[in-house]
């Protein structure tokens, strides 16, 4: 007759495969909450020119927060003229704030970063938009080398030129302005050396000065010197109070060293036993592995050992 | 399965596993007696010293053989004694002490004699007939290596047969005797069982094709016995062999070849810092640079000559 039910084994081991299922999905779960696959999305789209370098997997951005990503781009014809049309997966919580009148926008992030796209929302009057609906787009994003291009038109061109001629008109006038100024200073240098050369009284005079003046300098000077000595000795004294602590570790260490140098010397007696016993392991050691070749059985599988032999020295080894 | 079940089922079995168990606490349970233990370490020093011999690291090699001796000495092993008052001897030939060598190599001979080692007394004997060669005493070296056939006939030792028949060929070969040479050379290769003594023997059947003049046989033993010296690194004898390849070319007018191998064998010699080899192989390299018209840069083999 058949017994009917589980066995206490059976069960256990039902228990633990349930545990291990359980766990599985409690796992998958957690990931896929980390990863976001249940969250609800939903989907735009947008026209636009051209690419601007967006691709798959682009961000979706409102008030420079992640709401979405760029999930297909096409290139399709609208009214016969060639457009990419860029669909957007945005999260259903952020969805509310699209709404009719929002725009979008492709965001080029100067010099470094990725293109995005940015969605100003629509005002809360307006009705929500619908799932598939087209999302206006702002002024076209001019792509970067738009922009350059920009830059270098010719009334731009026209301003650099007219602004660098100024520029090269004053620097001219600066450099006549420098030349009268250099034949002034050379003037007062002429007038200078005629004075400092003790010629007359004011010229005698002005050298006294000037030896007065030369006195003070040196004066003022060795004070500089004194007060660098100063702020020298102020620094001096946390570095010899640093010497103090210093040598008061050192003094410690020397005392541990004593106490080691003596450890050692205590030992020392010791020593030669230690080595004895060491050598005596490795003999017996030694003599152990000897006894294991010597067996006949370990022999036969070891590489036989050239028997020694005296040295014969034949005349081919000395001529 | 089946082959487990037919072998369990025999009755010799039972015998295999006993077999088994004894070898085993036979091979296990015999512990070194003191002595052994010496010896032991008189053998660690010998082969010490016969890898520094053969480095050409002679100073250290000497240490090695003299802390043997005073061991052997000490525990009055009489084979130790000897062997080590040979490997002296070897030392001080290779110093050219000639007197000093055939002192050491005649204690070892009799201590050897005594002992009845007539293994080792034939290579102390043919190690004297080294010496008597190296003092030109024709008479000695004869009489040297008859006493060294006669102690290795009495040691029934193949090798050491092997060894006095080479150095007879090698002799001989000197006599201008090469029928007599090739005949110990014959009677030599099949005793010739180690590496050392191989070499020994290709290198004697190099010579003597060289000797006949015989360029590509030579080049065959002699690069036979280069790999032998190599294998046991016995660097004099694998110097040797190199500069006889280069002499082998030299005769086949093989300059490139024949300069190869004497640079080959000046690195060896280099090594061992033998003096006199060096300027011999500085001679032929200067020799095979200016017949082959090689032009190859000589400034490593001149360098180490001028500031030795």
């Amino acid at each position: 007759m058949m017994e009917e039910g589980f066995t206490r084994r059976e069960k256990l081991v039902g228990f633990f495969l349930l545990l291990i299922v359980i766990l599985t999905m409690v796992t998958l779960l957690m990931v896929a909450q980390g990863k976001g696959w249940f969250l609800s999305y939903s989907t735009y789209l947008i026209r636009l020119e051209q690419g601007y370098n967006l691709q798959q997997g682009s961000a979706v951005k409102m008030f420079n927060t992640e709401v979405g990503k760029v999930t297909r781009m096409t290139i399709k014809r609208d009214n016969g003229r060639p457009v990419v049309e860029v669909t957007i997966r945005v999260l259903t919580d952020y969805a509310d704030f699209i709404r009719e009148k929002s725009m979008a926008e492709v965001v080029t992030p100067f010099p470094f970063g990725s293109q995005y796209i940015e969605i100003i929302p629509g005002s809360s009057e307006m009705p929500p938009m619908k799932q598939r609906d087209i999302i206006a787009t702002s002024t076209a994003q001019k792509p970067l080398a738009d922009s350059l291009t920009d830059l270098v038109k010719e009334e731009n061109l026209q301003r650099v030129q007219a602004i660098l001629t100024n520029l090269a008109h004053f620097s001219e006038r600066l450099n006549e302005q420098e030349k009268v100024w250099h034949s002034v200073i050379k003037q007062v240098d002429q007038v200078a050396s005629a004075l400092l050369k003790p010629q007359g009284t004011l010229g005698d005079l002005l050298m006294r000065r000037d030896l007065a003046q030369r006195l003070n300098q040196t004066v003022e000077r060795l004070d500089q010197v004194l007060k660098e000595v100063n702020a020298f000795a102020v620094g001096l004294k946390p570095v010899t109070d640093n010497l103090e602590v210093l040598t008061r570790n050192l003094n410690r260490d020397v005392v541990s060293l004593g106490s080691i140098l003596a450890d050692v010397k205590a030992g020392s007696p010791e020593f030669p036993k230690l080595m004895k016993s060491a050598t005596e392991f490795s003999e017996e050691g030694t003599e152990a592995m000897e006894t294991i070749k010597s067996n006949p059985l370990v022999r036969f599988g070891t590489s036989q050992e050239k028997k020694e032999q005296p040295l014969h020295v034949e005349p081919r080894h000395v001529k | 399965m089946h082959l487990v079940g037919f072998i369990s089922r025999q009755p010799w079995v039972k015998w295999a596993f006993l077999a088994l168990a004894l070898l085993c606490c036979w091979g296990c349970g015999a512990p070194r007696s003191p002595f052994g233990k010496q010896v032991d370490k008189v053998e660690k020093f010998t082969k010490r010293g016969d890898e520094l011999y053969s480095q050409g690291d002679l100073s250290r090699a000497e240490r090695e053989f003299q802390r043997a001796l005073t061991l052997s000495r000490g525990m009055d092993y009489q084979p130790g004694v000897a062997r080590q008052l040979n490997n002296l001897g070897a030392l001080a030939l290779e110093h050219g002490d000639l007197r000093q060598a055939r002192d050491l190599f005649t204690r070892a001979w009799e201590v050897n004699r005594s002992q009845g080692h007539w293994a080792e007394a034939s290579a102390n004997q043919a190690n004297l007939a080294t010496v008597a060669e190296q003092e030109k005493n024709l008479e000695a070296v004869v009489h040297h290596l008859t006493q060294a056939e006669t102690a290795a006939r009495q040691s029934r030792d193949k090798g050491a047969l092997a060894r006095i028949y080479a150095r007879w060929a090698d002799f001989t070969r000197q006599q201008l005797d090469f029928g007599r040479a090739e005949a110990y050379l014959k009677m030599a290769q099949p005793l010739a069982r180690t590496p050392a003594l191989k070499a020994q023997v290709a290198h004697q059947q190099g010579r003597l094709a060289l000797a006949r003049g015989d360029a590509g046989a030579a080049i065959d033993h002699l690069i036979r016995a280069l790999e032998w010296d190599r294998e046991v690194q016995d660097r004099a004898a694998m110097a040797a062999d190199l500069y006889y390849l280069g002499e082998a070319c030299r005769l086949s007018r093989d300059w490139p070849r024949a300069f190869d191998y004497y640079a080959r064998a000046f690195e060896v010699y280099a090594s061992l810092k033998r003096r006199a080899r060096l300027q011999d192989c500085l001679a032929r390299l200067q020799e095979a640079n200016r017949e082959g018209a090689l032009n190859r840069p000589l400034d490593r083999f001149e360098k180490p000559n001028k500031v030795s």
